[in-house]
């Protein structure tokens, strides 16, 4: 759930801080989230 | 302090307790992203990050120090715990409060936490010896890409800003100081309890008496509002909750085969 970080605090940021939103920060948000779901979830066990 | 006595409530309840370790899990995403926007709204202020560091030692120790009288005496002589004071502590906050002066929320949120598994993996390499299978790789492949994304356009554009420059840098440090950190906090596996309380007063211990002497400030010319939004939120929501809520969170899902 931490990868939900970087989306939360880069969307806040917008309204409450006036920071600009863009593509790439949104593309590197969702790669960054991706990311760090993944490499939190349990290793697949093999058969 | 309570975090989740799983003997007498979560066993009775599995789903209960699922839900009391997801609930754990969302307290601590709300805290971090917090903690980017709030500590960003200081960094926009007058405060320097060393005053924001200040506050958030001074008003952690204040609200731990009940808690820690009955710690004991060897625990203040134990070289490994000032090692990871001055590094998850004192480097920690200077780094990642003079980043955020510098480098938007949003870098903050991207750059720092979130490229942990990144580099606690290339840590955990070094430090352990233990290499990464080739899935691990893999899904860290995404976490390169983002951080590429969020440094690269100012590079790409020719007109380069040195300030979140800098502030990126300092950032991708921060993560680097706290992948460290949680390598050999890990490796020597202290309770997360004993280790919140003696890295936010062993800090302040050495960090408080160095900041008056001799670090730069501008608190002087803040509002109280912003010196109290400060303390209170860095002193005890980083500082203290978000412990109990990994700890908790842990209680729950160890509980649940989850952990």
């Amino acid at each position: 759930m931490i990868g939900l970080v970087p989306i939360i605090s880069g969307l806040a940021a917008v309204p409450l801080l006036g920071e600009p939103l863009t593509v790439p920060l949104i593309i590197g948000m969702v790669l960054v989230s991706a990311g760090t779901y993944f490499a939190a979830r349990p290793p697949r066990k093999k058969a | 302090v309570s975090v989740d006595h799983p003997e007498t409530s979560s066993k009775s309840n599995p789903q209960h307790s699922l839900l009391s370790g997801y609930l754990a899990a969302l307290g601590k995403v709300a805290i971090w992203s917090g903690f980017m926007v709030i500590s960003r709204l200081g960094g926009k202020s007058a405060l320097t990050g060393w005053d924001i560091a200040a506050l958030r030692l001074a008003f952690g120790s204040f609200f731990l120090l009940p808690f820690s009288l009955n710690l004991p005496r060897t625990v203040w002589r134990d070289t490994r715990l000032w090692a990871l004071a001055m590094l998850g502590g004192v480097g920690f906050l200077v780094l990642i409060y003079s980043a955020l002066k510098l480098a938007p929320a949003a870098h903050g949120g991207i750059l720092s936490p979130s490229t942990q598994p990144f580099i606690v993996t290339i840590a955990a390499f070094f430090i352990l010896g233990a290499r990464p299978d080739r899935a691990r790789v893999i899904t860290l492949l995404p976490i390169a890409l983002g951080v590429i994304f969020v440094a690269g356009p100012n590079f790409l554009d020719g007109n380069i800003n040195i300030e979140i420059l800098i502030g990126d840098a300092l950032l991708l440090s921060v993560s680097v100081v706290w992948a460290v950190y949680s390598v050999y906090a890990k490796k020597w596996s202290y309770d997360p309890w004993l280790l919140t309380r003696f890295l936010c007063l062993a800090s302040a211990l050495v960090y408080l008496p160095l900041y008056l002497l001799f670090a730069p400030k501008g608190i002087m010319d803040m509002s109280w509002s912003m010196i109290l939004l400060q303390g209170l939120y860095q002193g005890i929501g980083p500082t203290i909750l978000a412990i109990l809520f990994f700890c908790a969170r842990l209680n729950v899902w160890a509980l649940n085969g989850q952990a």
